[in-house]
């Protein structure tokens, strides 16, 4: 039994677009940079941010490793060129391999190091540009913890967070991205020939349907079997859920005093804005 | 009687008290002679999403923060939220009835919400009760308190005109039909259009707008008449602030509420044995 998850993409659009506008502009800043990967969810995420923010403050960095497909720089190039945003590229190779030298790294490791690096140079235009950092996490690999803490992760605000990836998937056709930026096999494209649904073992389109079905709807996963879904795929999803929680906190503090951060002094990130 | 009621859709600014008391008293004088009722929705001197910030900008009811409050009231009857911290040092999810530069009526909320109730700052209220304005009788319901049709009764049994709803909800879902509109804000509609039918009474609804640490607040403030009709609504999303005349003479329609009444105490009497 397929389940169809509720979206309206229009609606979506426009809160998201408040939504970047209010939440940069309450801090006294009119500008975000992001990181285009030519991946849908940059695409999606930059192009939110011009239509909140406008062309001019939109800071799009294309940060390219040697291993970065072609079709990535050219998509990325691509949806900047398009949008009208500030482009810059910086090939992260030197920086990579100065650290790792020639030794032979295993290849999440490596991956993990650039996403890292990324999040390094976006923070740091961050600074320059006096913009915050866009985040592109979508709902799926936040839940699944398909993504580098302290990486990719790591953004000032994150319009994408609420989404899972085939609704991203129908707002981008509704924002008119190129095609060929929606259809292509998701990457995070840290090693030639990885893709997402490779490495998750499953397609968005099911993985998406079991996590509404037991996030959003709360449904059991033994209900979700009779309902007709893999067995193995709803384990496999719960167990990652749970796995990757610490990816979803911020770090956790042993408890000394009678108010502590994060236990029991807690304020609003918005506080008096 | 008849009366032109403001609604006013703000995005209060969270946890600053000194600016949104400015803000209530401009729009105060903005709507001076063209209104007899200001309406605010819940929280709007101090925001929602609060935390430990509940307990640092709690007010006192004779606060001195508040006095500029009192003053623009003798010109216009005021209705604004905020958190009371009550002679009892517990803190309520409070509604302030101002007019004629007094504080005339303080509504707690009742029924806290799961968040409210979870997190532990907010105490829930135990009166509640009509207020005898100058322009008829009115009760304010503060947010989900409304979801508790047993805690509207004493309001209609003592005659309430305009039941006054207050809240801060959120844009939560995706509706099928009404593209643009949340599903949470459809949820409102279809239940205060019931209320103002079964209670045979004019709803007077007003929620506020912004977004506060991702939590984004739908607006969509609005009038309905007795007869479950939407006679005037405020914009989704945007600060707006809208007037609208209501006649509350008797309409001749009555009110269903009674057997509502009847029924609770047929429940009372039959469900539980002691």
């Amino acid at each position: 039994m397929r389940t169809s998850i509720p979206f309206d993409p229009i609606f979506t659009k426009n809160i998201l677009v408040r939504f970047i506008r209010d939440e940069v502009t309450k801090f006294g800043i009119d500008r975000v940079v992001i990181g285009l990967s030519g991946g849908i969810d940059s695409s999606v995420s930059a192009a939110l941010a011009v239509e909140a923010l406008g062309r001019d403050n939109v800071f799009g960095c294309i940060l390219p490793y040697k291993t970065t497909s072609r079709e990535s720089l050219d998509d990325a190039y691509l949806i900047g060129k398009m949008l009208g945003i500030h482009l810059e590229t910086i090939d992260i190779t030197p920086i990579v391999d100065s650290y790792f030298g020639t030794d032979n790294i295993e290849r999440v490791r490596r991956g993990n190091f650039i996403a890292r690096i990324r999040m390094c140079i976006l923070f740091d235009k961050s600074n320059l540009y006096n913009a915050l950092v866009l985040g592109t996490s979508n709902k799926t690999e936040l839940l699944l913890g398909y993504g580098t803490i302290y990486g990719d992760m790591a953004s000032a605000i994150n319009p994408l967070g609420d989404l899972y990836k085939t609704q991203i998937r129908i707002l981008a056709r509704e924002i008119g991205i190129p095609e060929k930026i929606i259809t292509k096999p998701p990457t995070a494209d840290l090693w030639v020939g990885q893709t997402d649904e490779g490495e998750l073992g499953i397609t968005y389109e099911e993985a998406d349907e079991i996590l509404y079905n037991l996030v959003e709807k709360r449904i059991s996963p033994s209900l979700l079997v009779e309902m007709g879904y893999d067995n193995e795929k709803i384990n496999r999803i719960i167990s990652l859920i749970k796995r990757n929680q610490f990816k979803r906190t911020l770090p956790i503090i042993a408890k000394l005093s009678s108010r502590t951060i994060g236990i029991d002094f807690r304020y609003p990130r918005d506080w008096g804005r | 009687m008849k009366l032109t009621a403001s609604l006013a859709q703000v995005y209060p600014r969270l946890g600053d008290i000194e600016y949104n008391v400015k803000r209530h008293i401009e729009i105060s004088r903005e709507v001076k002679g063209k209104s007899q009722l200001l309406v605010f929705p819940e929280l709007s001197l101090t925001g929602f999403n609060l935390m430990d910030l509940t307990v640092d900008i709690a007010q006192k009811k004779d606060s001195i923060l508040l006095n500029p409050l009192l003053e623009v009231s003798k010109d216009v009857d005021i209705i604004l939220g905020l958190v009371e911290l009550g002679e009892d040092r517990n803190l309520y999810d409070s509604a302030f009835y101002y007019s004629d530069s007094s504080l005339k009526y303080v509504q707690r909320k009742l029924f806290l919400t799961a968040n409210q109730r979870g997190v532990g700052y907010f105490a829930g209220g135990d009166r509640i009760d009509v207020i005898d304005t100058r322009f008829g009788k009115l009760g304010i319901v503060i947010g989900e308190d409304l979801l508790n049709p047993m805690g509207i009764i004493p309001l209609v049994k003592k005659g309430a005109e305009i039941l006054v709803v207050v809240s801060n909800s959120v844009s939560t879902g995706y509706s099928s039909g009404k593209v643009g509109i949340p599903k949470s804000a459809l949820k409102w509609r279809n239940l205060l259009s019931l209320y103002a039918q079964l209670c045979s009474i004019y709803v007077v609804y007003v929620n506020r707008v912004g977004f506060e640490d991702g939590l984004n607040f739908f607006g969509g403030s609005c009038v309905i008449d007795p007869y479950g009709e939407f006679v005037v609504d405020c914009p989704y999303f945007e600060e707006s602030i809208i007037h609208i005349k209501l006649d509350l003479e008797p309409h001749g329609k009555p009110s269903h509420f009674f057997d509502f009444y009847r029924l609770y105490r047929l429940m009372m009497e039959n469900t539980y044995e002691d």
